[in-house]
């Protein structure tokens, strides 16, 4: 709605819009998808509450055994070599991402009530470039007017724009980056963040798989502290081609009392695809200032 | 009380869902304020008095996040606050108050009033609401326009406020 009408529209009209809404042919089933999304995330809440009000107390009581336990864990870790190989095989993977040519993922992200059940899921492509950039070009599954969403980094600040090329407003990004923000733990789908951020105090096991008759390492890597509260991803599954460190795959999860609840995820997967949209080149996405509306005028 | 919580929150989301749309225009702004809206709603149950109606607190919950999400913009400022925003609290309350035990049966007072606007006018409620296209398509299909398509939406949505005032089921336009 454009300035001028804004200005001149009235509460009364604004009521008869929203309840005009409501007969969108679909809408009752948005409606109770939302609700439904809405009730998980309190029932989340009260589980947490309840889990926290029964912790506590015991929790008290072994506060003395856990620091003396906690010093000979910090020990074991900071000693453990499969972790330090982990780390050594995480910054080869990061600089060669960073210095190398632009590497395209097919990504998605999901948001569900239940594991396989129908839910919120962005699906598109990302691209990692070389002077450490990020883009990923997304669309919501299912949106029947399948309005893209185009995040990035320009290797400090993330910004997004949406369909027909415009800046996405401050609120929305916001909203935006806090909804991925418990996707994917770093408030970021920047694979190179997510490898820094598992980097640097996660806990972190490196095993190598044969695979189709190639070698492949994969990285598991578990958040320091149980996950708590909500959709806080907390396991991360790095796949790695020894040969050329090149991060072929990443799934992120969060484990609930140790298994996947299939709530929430994150999946890159190396495609040799890549995102082409006629009078845009992928520089138009990769510069270092973040995207500005176009110019009306011009 | 959590079961009764859950019962509150679908027996009120189709009139959350509709508010929700009064003032903002943008789909995913609405769905995050819904959740944010009913997930502050449980965490305050405890302030709510149960001999006060439910519907103005839950919206006086999704107010006060959309006013949060837009304090640094003036972007639909205007519809949250002032007399805009009390009208339109009291244009709720009304609708609130008519017969039919949920948002839908209410909706049927709607209906008698899109049979009688004029052909050009229902067309384009028809097309934009009911059959749910974008504007540019709604224009196409009706052979006009984008702006004639918006005015006569516009035009469309007048009539039907004036209507459901007619109706008794808004209040009369304050002086």
């Amino acid at each position: 709605m454009n300035k001028e009408s804004q200005d001149t529209e009235t509460p009364e009209d604004r009521l008869v819009d929203g309840l005009l809404g409501l007969m969108r042919p679909d809408e009752s089933k948005r409606t109770e998808e939302q609700v439904r999304c809405a009730l998980d995330e309190v029932a989340t809440l009260r589980e947490d509450q309840r889990r926290g009000m029964r912790i506590w107390p015991s929790l008290a009581g072994a506060l003395g055994v856990a620091a003396a336990v906690a010093i000979v864990v910090i020990i074991f870790i900071s000693f453990e070599p499969a972790s330090q190989n982990a780390i050594a095989e995480i910054d080869r993977t990061l600089e060669r991402m960073t210095s190398t040519e632009n590497r395209w993922y097919r990504i998605e992200i999901g948001r569900r009530l239940q594991k396989d059940a129908p839910g919120r899921v962005l699906e598109g492509l990302a691209c990692t470039s070389k002077d450490g950039r990020f883009v990923a070009f997304m669309h919501h599954l299912g949106d029947q007017e399948q309005r893209e969403i185009i995040v990035g980094n320009d290797g400090e600040v993330d910004w997004a724009i949406q369909a027909q090329n415009r800046t996405m407003p401050e609120p929305l990004l916001r909203m935006l980056f806090e909804r991925l923000r418990p996707t994917v733990a770093s408030g970021s789908v920047d694979p190179a963040r997510i490898l820094r951020l598992v980097r640097d105090g996660w806990n972190l096991e490196r095993l190598t798989e044969i695979r189709d008759g190639r070698p492949v390492v994969r990285v598991e890597a578990t958040a320091p502290a149980p996950s708590r509260g909500r959709r806080v991803i907390d396991h991360i599954t790095l796949e790695i081609d020894p040969d050329t460190y090149s991060l072929e795959r990443l799934e992120a999860t969060r484990l609930r009392d140790g298994i996947d609840d299939g709530k929430a995820y994150l999946l890159f997967t190396r495609t040799e695809e890549s995102k082409e949209i006629p009078g845009f080149s992928e520089r138009d996405y990769l510069r270092t200032d973040r995207p500005r509306d176009p110019d009306p005028n011009s | 009380m959590d079961t009764a919580f859950e019962i509150l929150v679908h027996e009120h989301s189709a009139m959350l869902t509709a508010f929700l749309r009064s003032n903002l225009g943008d789909d995913s702004l609405r769905e995050e304020v819904f959740q944010q809206t009913i997930v502050t709603a449980w965490k305050k149950l405890h302030t709510f008095e149960p001999d006060r109606p439910f519907a103005p607190w839950l919206r006086g919950i999704a107010r006060n996040h959309m006013l949060m999400q837009f304090r640094t913009t003036g972007r639909y400022r205007r519809r949250l606050e002032g007399l805009f925003a009390q009208r339109l609290e009291e244009c709720y309350a009304r609708f609130d108050d008519q017969l039919g035990d949920t948002y839908a049966e209410r909706i049927g007072l709607l209906h008698d009033c899109i049979s009688r606007l004029p052909e050009q006018n229902r067309q384009a409620v028809d097309l934009i609401y009911v059959r749910d296209l974008n504007r540019v398509r709604a224009a196409a299909h009706a052979g006009v326009e984008v702006d004639t398509l918006r005015k006569r939406l516009n035009r469309g949505i007048e009539l039907l406020a004036s209507c459901l005032q007619k109706k008794g089921v808004l209040p009369e336009a304050s002086t």
